[in-house]
């Protein structure tokens, strides 16, 4: 999906504009609707914890502060929404080269996220059998 | 085995894609942009390394270049202008598309160019792949020093 949020390549801006605030909004939602995990998980980090988990938790935050930049870089240079009302300040310049970074960034860190949950994506799917029962 | 060779083949293919991509579309210098830019620099549209593909939206927009040099007041003055014309649908003139043939590309029509699509695809995959061969690497050393050890202790 977010491959296709390119604006030059699939429906034009408006759609990528609607389509980056529906994700936007589903993906804080997914965020709220699993406090509950996130906090659990915060608080085992600090005690004993796995590197790869440990690993998984940063990369983990460094995606959901990608996802918060890019969201917020693209309320301040949307054209087809008007979210001036949000007065975010800055100049347009700014929020289009944060926004353009944060994009590129966070799509490597979904590119690694991938790779690290590769087997539960194949297990999930059914073409890999669970060896551990679980991963992690 | 046959498998696993094929495997192999497919993912060295989607490496070498994906090294192809990520220097056309100069994804190494848009990404650091962020950590090099400076309000007072004039906006020149695009970074260097970028001679491929042109991936890049940001900077595309020439009314933006003109924007970016008039003060915050004019910017704004100028913004509903901006927006009247986009709510009409047409970009025409404010975008160039990534082939250089200007006009029209991001028209609110139905038009689907996968080019760029297939690029940022391959650098994703290719960043996919190279984390699972390196955490399978790092795995395979572990098991193989606890072998030894274990091995060790044995003996």
């Amino acid at each position: 999906m977010l491959l296709l949020m390119d604006p030059r390549s699939f429906y034009g801006l408006p759609f990528h504009e609607w389509a980056g605030l529906i994700i936007g909004i589903f993906f804080i939602l997914h965020k709220v609707l699993n406090w509950g995990w996130i906090k659990k998980v915060t608080l085992s980090f600090f005690r004993k914890c796995s590197g790869k988990a440990r690993f998984n938790y940063f990369l983990d935050i460094f995606l959901l502060a990608g996802m918060i930049i890019m969201i917020l870089s693209g309320i301040a240079i949307a054209r087809t929404i008007d979210f001036s009302w949000l007065k975010l300040g800055g100049s347009h310049m700014f929020w289009r080269v944060i926004h353009t970074s944060s994009c590129y960034i966070t799509l490597v860190l979904f590119g690694i996220h991938l790779g690290l949950h590769w087997n539960w994506v194949l297990q999930t799917l059914n073409i890999k059998k669970s060896i551990n029962g679980k991963e992690n | 085995m046959v498998r696993k060779i094929s495997l192999l083949i497919l993912s060295v293919s989607i490496l070498v894609v994906g090294a192809i991509s990520f220097s056309k579309l100069g994804y190494w210098d848009k990404s650091i942009r962020v950590f090099r830019f400076s309000a007072d620099e004039p906006f020149s549209g695009r970074v260097g390394g970028d001679h491929g593909a042109r991936g890049d939206f940001a900077g595309r927009e020439t009314h933006n270049v003109a924007n970016t040099n008039k003060p915050d007041g004019l910017m704004q003055k100028s913004e509903p202008q901006n927006r009247e014309r986009n709510r009409t649908g047409s970009f025409r003139g404010d975008m160039r598309n990534g082939d250089g043939h200007g006009r029209g590309e991001l028209q609110s029509g139905g038009k689907i160019r996968l080019k760029n699509v297939s690029l940022f695809l391959a650098v994703f995959a290719s960043f996919t792949i190279m984390t699972l061969y390196f955490y399978k690497g790092i795995c395979h050393m572990r098991k193989r020093n606890a072998m030894k050890e274990c091995i060790e202790e044995n003996e």
